[in-house]
């Protein structure tokens, strides 16, 4: 169910897209916090001659489409929802670099949602598009809902 | 990217360099922060209050026509091309001096270098380098030297 | 007792009164993480560099603030301050977890072109041992605007 906390999410919920322009601080704030110091990720002035976002960045991708869809758990701008999730895969596969500059659209939808070992698992699938269409990130995320196992499901 | 030499074995005129960054606004106001969170140094994150290096409007008014980059910024960079070069043998018993002759604005891009000048001998060989911080069209902005010894080979 | 009000207040023969503190592991790596210094040896011990955990030579500086911080308590005076010049000598690394005595004074203080410059000789020794890891001669403008001189 989309609109309520991340763990009110559904097996089939499809996420309303989300669209924004990527600025160089997207870019090189991103790149900062995990010392990624590769001129590419913080100016133009690289073989490409463009800013490039690093592509695990698809990452923040996700928290803007949870805070477009589930707005009682708006992480971003504070929100707390009753259980703290878990990321527990990253699967991104880069079809095209994302450069400072272009507009993208994220969208995406739950895949899955299980339980395991006594733990509660969404599956996101994400797509990034170009604003003219073009397909550049398909990325799969897998999260535990909370850490604390549920006994009875084990 | 340093000389393909090695420590020990560089003569006169070996260049070394680092890659060219972008003197960005975020990069300086990275700095600002850091020099405040590490002067305060009780593990608590500090934001900056507005300076030279982060603020256009009091920039302004000091004079400048807008933000310019902190002096300890280039000269990290220097030092992070020495480090690489020499290891820690530059950290425990090296010398940097460097000058800020030019202010670096924002967005310049701006390029670390060095050339070794002299090889002194002697009982500790030391290698005499000058370094600097260039622009993208040759403008030097920081300059100075560097005195490493030169490890063992 | 402060030296100066103010970082303008300060005169030739100055001496500062001595700022003692421990090298942290968090303000060696913050102070890297804003200069996009990656290498390891600042980072954590054990690397295979040297096996210690040491403070990059350039945080000598930050010496200087905490200087100017504890003597002249309400800044830098009418105009922002510009850094001119910077001068290390590295004597001994510095470890991470020493407790460290920065000890300073105003060595010259001189009008160049309508602008007042301001030199400060710094040391850096270890606390328990008074040994000296870092000589440090810093240059500052005291203000960029020049004033007119008759």
């Amino acid at each position: 169910m989309l609109d309520g906390y991340i763990s009110d999410l559904e097996k089939g919920d499809v996420f309303r897209p989300t669209e924004f322009e990527v600025t160089s601080l997207m870019a090189t704030q991103y790149a900062h916090g995990v010392e990624q110091t590769h001129e590419f990720f913080h100016s133009a002035n690289n073989s490409l001659s463009r800013q490039v976002r690093p592509i695990t960045a698809v990452h923040a991708d996700k928290m803007k489409l949870l805070d477009a869809n589930c707005l009682k758990e708006q992480r971003i701008t504070g929100g707390r929802g009753p259980d703290w999730r878990i990321h527990f895969e990253h699967d991104a596969e880069s079809i095209e670099p994302v450069f400072v500059g272009d507009t993208i659209r994220v969208s995406g939808r739950i895949a899955d949602r299980y339980w395991k070992r006594g733990r509660e698992y969404l599956l996101y699938e994400i797509e990034v598009h170009h604003a003219d269409g073009r397909l550049l990130i398909r990325y799969r995320d897998r999260t535990l809902l909370r850490y604390r196992k549920n006994e009875e499901t084990e | 990217m340093t000389s393909t030499r090695s420590a020990a074995d560089l003569t006169v005129g070996d260049v070394l360099s680092g890659p060219a960054r972008l003197m960005s606004r975020e990069r300086m106001r990275w700095y600002c922060d850091a020099l405040e969170t590490t002067a305060l140094g009780t593990g608590e994150f500090v934001i900056a209050e507005p300076t030279i290096h982060s603020d256009d409007d009091f920039a302004i008014a000091n004079g400048l026509p807008g933000i310019i980059a902190d002096g300890m910024i280039s000269t990290n960079w220097i030092s992070g091309m020495l480090l690489e070069q020499f290891g820690v043998g530059y950290v425990g018993g090296g010398e940097l001096q460097t000058k800020f002759i030019r202010p670096i604005y924002e967005d310049e891009v701006i390029e670390t270098r060095g050339e070794v000048r002299v090889v002194e001998g002697g009982e500790r060989p030391v290698y005499v380098i000058d370094v600097w911080c260039e622009t993208a069209d040759g403008q030097k902005c920081t300059v100075g030297q560097a005195r490493i010894p030169v490890p063992a080979g | 007792m402060p030296v100066g009000r103010y970082v303008s207040d300060l005169e030739e023969g100055d001496v500062l009164n001595p700022v003692t503190y421990e090298m942290t592991p968090f303000i060696a790596r913050e102070y890297c993480h804003g200069v996009d210094e990656v290498a390891e040896v600042f980072h954590a011990p054990g690397t295979e560099i040297s096996g210690a955990h040491l403070a990059p030579p350039t945080l000598i500086h930050i010496d200087k603030i905490r200087l100017l911080k504890a003597n002249c308590p309400d800044g830098a005076g009418p105009d922002a301050r510009i850094h001119y010049e910077y001068h290390a000598i590295h004597h001994a690394p510095v470890p991470v977890g020493e407790r460290l005595v920065a000890s300073g004074s105003v060595s010259r203080r001189y009008e160049k072109r309508g602008r007042a410059y301001v030199e400060l000789e710094i040391q850096l020794r270890v606390e328990s041992t008074n040994q000296l890891l870092t000589s440090y001669r810093d240059t500052s403008v005291l203000s960029f605007a020049a004033k007119e001189t008759a």
